[in-house]
């Protein structure tokens, strides 16, 4: 087995957050090595140039790994949901759609507020100055200004702007005198660090050829390489090494072009793999000394899968709303229902965002929430009132961290290099049902306050005999931080309990989810993280105790 | 016996999903059918075109009311096989160029692809697209407090 020389650090993914580590430990001179699994991604190989954009953003750039089934994914044993993430140089940043809202203050200590999930080993205040560090970093479009969050640091960009369709959305929210403000979204809305505005295309569900939306292949990578870190794609980490003392030693990785497997050596391992590929990474690589799975003594590697719990409903007016084109996600965020109040019936909040609805094609499918026009006669008056006459609504509920709900290895499905596919359960606790329900209530209200003359909710199955079946795009919670090696996997610098040498830091690592999207939280995380490793690397590197502190 | 990958097959099954009227031209007229047959069995594969030949029988002989019959008693018998079928249909009909000219003829700025062009991005207007009155509030770290989950009996159990 070829064997390279050793690293200081070897990273596992390239995405979000596997970037962001090693930026900053290549730029402090720290010899870093970054393992792959997919490719690179050109610009010219995205889907926006051709007529065929939306045929392709269905089938081969399919965000759905079990749809894609390509050689550089892994396939995921569920019945239990659609899994999304990409898997490449930027990693699933590749065709996310960069909208960047933050976590609250009250989203870090959901222990002390119910105690149906735990408080997290920091609070906002110690992570706000890694979120304005990070947005500084990749460039985020929005105004100062909301109450409905602290005051933070600056925006890069102006913010985008909401199109007719969020003008409409406005109205409506003044109506119920409902909060709103204008969607923080990780696109540029003017020219930044060298990369060009947003041309407002309307093709973000595909990613962005252009470099306007931060996706790390194009906002990190080239700065990581510059600063001297070496990136090996269609790497595949089989197996994190460790040795007799039970620290990590290394990772086994398969070369995909050529199958010949490597041994990297290192004397810190960062996984950075997702919520889904980081326990799944963990549990391959059990041990004598780690016999359940590295960093698993607790037994929570791979349980408290969260995703948030979803709806997305669509309205039509008698306007135009020009929801093919600009930013899906840049209009209005409605905080409203955010914070937990418990005579609602249940804990936790939720928040509701103005979205698009894609090109023709796909809007004559009905768009998100499946309104499909008819065939035959009836096809082409359906298209004519509904076209570019629709407003998207995303429901985004906080679910709550449940132990069933869990990543393990698949028995039966394994990946084209032959390791077991990660198998996911996840259901719905009771209180995530009576929350979408809600915010699905909520929606009918805001269709009615717009003057809607259609309406319908996707609520992926819920009120279905088959039960609820979300596409799941925010993987988080797996491998989480915390202050107590009985119920966490790492401490709050991301070093596992369990293995001082190993850091955890990517999705996989919160221990709640809030109710906005994560990776603004995710990149923030991995900017304090990674800062924290390279500045006390000296000390670090030879841990062989992981303290509380 | 005819197959769902012989033209006039695909180009009756087509138009008979989509027909034409005084803008908009039918499916077949403007070759969608074309893209439909390899796009099919790039879908379902050979096993599922034979599944759907089966399924909806001969179609270019058939009237129109016969066509719709046979379509319809897919989209109830087999609906999963028939939302993959329209899905196919519906984005191949509407890139085709001829579609997209009837979508701009209805006024909409619409473009064949997504860039190189993009769309017009207007700088973001404060005076009309922040709210008059901002609404809205946080708990701040030090306020965040037990609630009361008294009446929340099904949670009762869970809490820790
Ligand atoms: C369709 C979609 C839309 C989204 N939209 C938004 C949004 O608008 N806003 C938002 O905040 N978030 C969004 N997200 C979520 C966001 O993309 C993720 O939160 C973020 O990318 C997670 O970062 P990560 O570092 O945890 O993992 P990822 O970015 O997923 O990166 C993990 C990488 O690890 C690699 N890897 C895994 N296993 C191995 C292995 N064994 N060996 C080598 N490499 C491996 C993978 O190939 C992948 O490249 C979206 C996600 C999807 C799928």
């Amino acid at each position: 087995m070829p064997r390279h020389e050793p690293a200081d650090v070897v990273i596992v993914g390239s995405g979000a957050a596997g970037a962001v580590c090693a930026l900053v430990l290549a730029e402090a001179g720290i010899r870093t090595v970054c393992l792959e699994q997919g490719p690179w991604w050109r610009p010219e190989d995205y889907p926006h140039w051709g007529a065929d954009w939306e045929w392709r953003r269905l089938t081969d750039w399919s965000t759905a790994v079990n749809t894609r089934r390509k050689a550089h994914d892994y396939p995921v044993d569920t019945t239990d949901e659609n899994t999304l993430m990409w898997c490449g140089v930027g990693g699933s940043t590749t065709i996310y759609t960069a909208t960047w809202p933050r976590f609250r203050p009250s989203d870090f200590r959901k222990g002390t507020e119910h105690g149906l999930a735990p408080d997290w080993p920091f609070t906002y205040e110690d992570l706000a100055p890694w979120y304005d560090a990070s947005d500084a970093l990749v460039g985020v479009s929005g105004i100062l200004g909301d109450p409905s969050y602290p005051p933070r640091g600056p925006f890069q960009t102006r913010p985008l702007p909401p199109r007719r369709m969020g003008r409409w959305a406005q109205k409506a929210f003044d109506r119920l005198g409902w909060h709103w403000w204008p969607m923080p979204c990780a696109m540029i809305a003017e020219p930044f660090d060298g990369r060009p505005a947003c041309n407002n295309c309307g093709a973000c569900q595909n990613g962005c050829p252009r470099g306007s939306m931060h996706s790390a292949s194009f906002t990190i990578w080239p700065k990581a390489l510059a600063a001297g870190c070496e990136l090996r794609t269609d790497a595949r980490v089989e197996r994190i090494e460790t040795g007799a003392d039970g620290r990590a030693t290394g990772v086994t990785y398969v070369d995909r072009m050529s199958g010949v497997r490597h041994h990297q050596p290192a004397e810190v391992v960062i996984v950075a793999a997702n919520g889904v590929g980081t326990p799944r990474l963990l549990l391959l690589s059990e041990s004598a000394k780690h016999p359940h799975g590295l960093a698993n003594s607790s037994d929570q590697v791979g349980r408290n899968l969260m995703h948030h719990v979803l709806g997305i409903a669509g309205l039509w007016v008698d306007g135009v709303t020009d929801v093919h084109a600009g930013v899906i996600s840049a209009a209005q965020i409605c905080c409203e229902f955010a914070e937990t109040d418990p005579a609602r019936g249940f804990v936790n909040g939720m928040t509701f965002h103005i979205v698009g609805q894609n090109g023709a094609g796909f809007q004559a499918l009905g768009a998100h929430p499946g309104n499909v026009a008819p065939w035959g006669a009836r096809h082409h008056a359906h298209f004519r009132s509904h076209f570019n006459h629709g407003i998207g609504f995303l429901l985004v509920g906080d679910d709550l961290p449940q132990p069933t709900n869990r990543v393990t290895l698949s028995l039966t499905s394994k990946d084209s290099s032959g390791l077991p596919a990660p198998h996911i359960t996840y259901k719905l606790h009771e209180n995530d049902k009576r929350l979408i329900r809600f915010a699905a209530d909520r929606a009918r209200e805001f269709a009615a306050a717009a003057d809607a003359f259609d309406f319908k909710l996707n609520d992926f199955g819920l009120s279905s005999a088959d039960g609820y079946r979300p596409p799941a795009w925010h993987l988080l919670g797996t491998a989480r931080i915390g202050d107590d090696p009985a119920n966490s996997v790492t401490n709050k610098w991301h070093q596992a309990w369990d293995c001082a040498n190993l850091y955890v830091v990517d999705g996989s690592s919160m221990p709640s989810g809030a109710a906005v999207n994560p990776t603004s939280t995710i990149t923030a995380m991995a900017l304090r993280a990674a800062s924290h490793l390279r500045d006390n690397f000296v000390d670090l590197r030879r841990a062989t105790v992981t303290r509380r502190d | 016996m005819a197959a769902i990958t012989d033209a006039a097959e695909l180009a009756a099954l087509v138009d008979t999903m989509i027909p034409g009227d005084e803008l908009f031209p039918s499916a077949a007229a403007v070759g969608t059918h074309g893209l439909v047959g390899p796009r099919l069995r790039q879908l379902l594969g050979r096993d599922g075109l034979a599944r759907l030949s089966a399924a909806l029988g001969p179609l270019a002989a058939l009237d129109r009311g016969g066509r719709e019959t046979a379509i319809a008693r897919l989209e109830s018998a087999d609906p999963e096989l028939f939302a993959a079928v329209r899905m196919t249909v519906y984005l191949s009909y509407y890139e085709q160029p001829a579609v997209v000219d009837a979508v701009r003829a209805m006024g909409h700025d619409y473009n064949d692809a997504p860039q190189p062009d993009g769309y017009a991005l207007p700088p973001f207007d404060p005076d009309q697209d922040l709210p008059r009155r901002p609404r809205g509030a946080f708990v701040p770290t030090a306020e965040v407090r037990r609630v009361d989950l008294a009446a929340l009996d099904f949670l009762q159990a869970g809490a820790r």
